[in-house]
């Protein structure tokens, strides 16, 4: 075990290596430079701020000044806001897009699985067919047509919720639901047809001639497995959603890390995109990381060493 | 010789047009009313500091945290602020200031003469990288020499006299000095603040010692700016707010939604397909003027673009009032010459007394038609397909894309459409690599200047790729005349050399669009733009 987890992690410190280079060079070959402002800027001012932030270095020495500074875990000044680092922005606002997005988790999970569950229990009778219907729409509504309408009715014209900002517990419930809208019906469908492909193997029949209890062949045999493929999704879904939706933060005007994001790409902020990517990258190696440890554990069958 | 000039002076130059919002009903403040309010902005500022910051997601913080020796009326009109009062000199090229006795930083300090020069030298300070350098060493002695590294800072004309006096020498008479003096890049700036964190002093509510009405006390980045009063701005008891809040909400929809529910009291800005609805249903809308024309640059070096009758054929063609109803949706006014409506020289509308350059508002298809023809394109027959470069903003591409239209339909020309984002698009059009191209100008201060002088030859704005002797001879006039009724005629010389010869394609001069709750008086929207709340107050 330990040694598996020594290789895993080389493997993971290569792949951000690889990750970081890769948008190094992607992020200095896109046209337009960090300081492009509303008018034009004296050439004195435009050197002044080339050599504040070593953009006139060569390209090499950039790169390799950048890397050395994640060594010491500095992500380095923010182009665009002047005084703020990209380690404030991540700890401003990784917090903020965090607990929506934790909070979204919860919620997925304990609404998508019990609703998938009863779907594939009720297997074509009615329950099935509305937890279909529901998925399907859930699927089909994108996040900011379902966020703009939940405005509309619970803020505009219910007047029941605050319209923006997460100030207090109220402004919580938009922007989760809206968030996890999708991801409950995905997880619900995917839930519903892992089951019923559980339900149709050996070992069900097996627990079944045994004469477990209904209980036990559910939760022990059946959803166990059945999880497999969840698991699989919630990894990269729970890396997604903690570092925050650009889309959800913006309509809800929540100072989070998904818009933060966004905007460093259009205002070429260098440091931010390079931050937030490298942010993104190491919390997802750790989730999936964590998801391939969750498999041994799931199923037996799946040998995390080498098959020694 | 010195002329005292007090406020009386000044109102020579008055902006005719300036909006003063919440007609004030006498003593109607209500004493149990909470004095706070809650106003969206759209986007987080990029930098925060008054002698740095060029953009305008600064402006609220700004405006409502500093003040300038000078500042400006309702009208726009500059009156003392934080100097009790100036004198110039005959020739115009030496103001002195006297600095009010009990002017105090927000944190108790005295606010001296010291103070003012050393924020306006660190402007002068290539290495500062101020945005805005150029409104300062423009104007200011041996300020662009300064700046190059040519003369050493000592040689600037700039001298504390002593603790409340500052002398400032003038490279040439500048008839809108006074508007200068008020603009953000001559607030003052802590020096032992500033030098503890240069970078980051701005960030943070504790080190962000201001001298105006207002002083920060949350900074929550991509959230809010809280504001409460200053108790040691020296008008402090003529300031009616204690708390202001200015939380960004970039998404326009959202910004109605929280202020048709009641959870804000003003945005400032909304999204342009509510604006008819807005107009018939709400006491709380406002379309304000502003100190702004939307532009479009003809390649002036590019044929067929070098042809006068071309480029008149093309502004002929534009309905612009059907633009300006169905795109900005009455937000605006059809433009036929750079410098907006609302600008008083001497009592007089610069745009009023200038003409409209045979422009109409509806197209006028026929002599466009006929010009074209005359350039040899009958029908629009062999006109090259010129590229028609945009930047990514939602009203801008409707715009370009009916202006494209009203060209096809009424010239029988097709053009290219280009399009990038912002970042891309400008540094093309600073290399000239355009035939034309969406432009557009903000004034940053008070006077006509501030749009003309963005045509001379050694402007870096003056992306035409057009100059004239005669044009920068005509701003150059301008600029070191003291006689109001002289400069004037040389600002509409120079607007006639541009104009004549439709060097640029004026189209609609801007307008805010924005809301403010009854319950708020006596707040104003300047035609720069600022939210300014000094007098502000809440009723019920």
């Amino acid at each position: 075990m330990f040694k598996y987890i020594l290789k895993r992690f080389v493997s993971m410190i290569i792949t951000m290596f690889v990750i970081i280079t890769i948008t190094f060079l992607l992020m200095h070959s896109v046209p337009g430079g960090p300081f492009a402002a509303e008018k034009a800027l004296p050439p004195e001012v435009e050197q002044a701020l080339l050599e504040k932030y070593h953009l006139d270095d060569p390209l090499w020495k950039q790169y390799v000044d950048y890397v050395g500074g994640i060594l010491r875990f500095d992500l380095g000044p923010s182009f665009k806001y002047r005084g703020l680092t990209v380690n404030e922005l991540i700890v401003s606002g990784f917090p903020v897009s965090g607990r929506v997005g934790g909070l979204s988790i919860l919620v997925i999970l304990l609404i998508g699985i019990p609703l998938g569950i009863i779907a594939a229990l009720k297997q074509n009778r009615w329950e099935d067919a509305v937890v279909r219907f529901l998925a399907t729409l859930g699927i089909t509504i994108p996040s900011f047509v379902l966020a703009t309408l939940l405005l509309y009715v619970f803020s505009l014209k219910l007047d029941l919720l605050p319209s923006f900002g997460i100030e207090s517990w109220k402004g919580y419930i938009l922007p989760v639901v809206a968030l996890s809208g999708y991801s409950i019906s995905f997880v619900a469908r995917l839930t519903r047809s892992s089951l019923l492909e559980v339900f149709r193997q050996d070992y069900m029949i097996m627990a079944r001639a045994k004469g477990l209890s209904e209980f036990k062949i559910l939760f022990k045999h059946g959803l166990k497995n059945a999880l497999i493929p969840i698991v699989t999704v919630m990894g990269p879904l729970i890396a997604g959603l903690l570092t925050g939706s650009f889309v959800i933060e913006k309509i809800f005007a929540l100072p989070g890390m998904g818009g933060h994001f966004v905007n460093g790409i259009s205002n070429r902020d260098y440091t931010v995109i390079m931050g937030i990517t490298v942010f993104y990258a190491g919390f997802l190696l750790i989730m999936v990381f964590i998801v391939d440890l969750i498999y041994g554990f799931l199923d037996p069958r799946i040998k995390l060493d080498n098959r020694s | 010789m010195k002329k005292i000039l007090l406020v009386l002076l000044i109102s020579a130059v008055t902006l005719t047009s300036a909006f003063a919002g919440g007609k004030q009903e006498a003593n109607e403040k209500a004493t149990n009313v909470p004095q706070e309010i809650v106003y969206i902005v759209n986007d987080e500022s990029s930098d925060l500091d008054p002698g740095t910051s060029s953009e305008t997601f600064a402006d609220p913080a700004i405006i409502n945290c500093f003040e300038g020796l000078v500042t400006t009326d309702a009208n726009e009109t500059p009156i003392p602020g934080t100097a009790e009062s100036w004198s110039i000199s005959d020739d115009g090229l030496v103001y002195t200031f006297t600095i009010r006795e009990n002017a105090k930083w927000s944190d108790g300090k005295a606010l001296t003469a010291e103070d003012f020069a050393y924020s306006w030298k660190r402007v002068l300070d290539p290495a500062t990288a101020a945005k805005n350098a150029g409104m300062l060493y423009s104007y200011i002695k041996n300020g662009s020499k300064i700046f190059q590294g040519e003369l050493p800072m000592d040689e600037a004309g700039i001298k504390v006299i002593d603790e409340r006096t500052i002398e400032v020498t003038l490279e040439a008479p500048t008839p809108y000095m006074l508007q200068m003096f008020a603009f953000r890049c001559f607030y003052p700036v802590r020096k032992d603040i500033v030098e503890a964190d240069p970078e980051g002093w701005h960030r943070s509510a504790e080190t962000y010692i201001s001298n105006g009405p207002f002083k920060a006390s949350e900074m929550n980045f991509g959230e809010s700016i809280v504001l409460v009063k200053n108790e040691n701005y020296w008008d402090a008891e003529n300031v009616k707010l204690e708390k202001i809040t200015f939380r960004v909400i970039s998404e326009l929809s959202t910004a109605l939604t929280a202020m048709e529910s009641g959870d804000v009291d003003g945005i400032s800005d909304v999204p342009a397909a509510e604006i008819p609805r807005l107009k018939a249903e709400s006491d709380a809308f406002y379309i304000l003027p502003a100190l702004g024309t939307t532009y479009y640059h003809f390649n002036n070096k590019v044929a067929p673009l070098n042809d006068n009758r071309v480029r008149e054929a093309l502004s002929l063609a534009l309905n612009r009032r059907e633009l300006v109803d169905t795109i900005t949706q009455g937000a605006g006014i059809p433009a036929f010459a750079v410098v907006p409506p609302g600008l008083a020289i001497g009592g007089n509308d610069f745009r009023e007394v200038g003409t409209n350059y045979g422009g109409s508002e509806k197209a006028n298809v026929e002599k466009a038609q006929k010009l074209l023809a005359e350039a040899g394109y009958p029908n629009g027959k062999g006109f090259p397909e010129l590229r028609f470069s945009y930047y990514t903003h939602p009203t801008v591409k409707k715009l370009v894309e009916a202006m494209h239209q009203m060209w096809k339909k009424n010239l029988g020309i097709d053009l290219k459409i280009v399009n990038a984002e912002w970042q891309v698009y400008y540094a093309d059009v600073l290399a000239m690599n355009y035939d034309i191209c969406a432009m557009g100008w903000g004034g940053d201060y008070a006077h006509p200047m501030t749009f003309l002088a963005i045509f001379t030859s050694d402007s870096a704005n003056n992306l035409s790729n057009w100059s004239d002797p005669a044009y920068d001879a005509a701003i150059a006039s301008a600029q070191s005349e003291t006689d109001s009724d002289k400069i004037l005629e040389y600002m509409h010389k120079a607007e006639d050399l541009l104009m004549n010869e439709n060097r640029i394609l004026p189209v609609y001069h801007r307008s805010y669009t924005m809301m403010m709750g009854s319950q708020v008086k006596d707040w104003r929207r300047t035609v720069l733009g600022s939210i300014v709340l000094k007098d502000a107050y809440v009723t019920e």
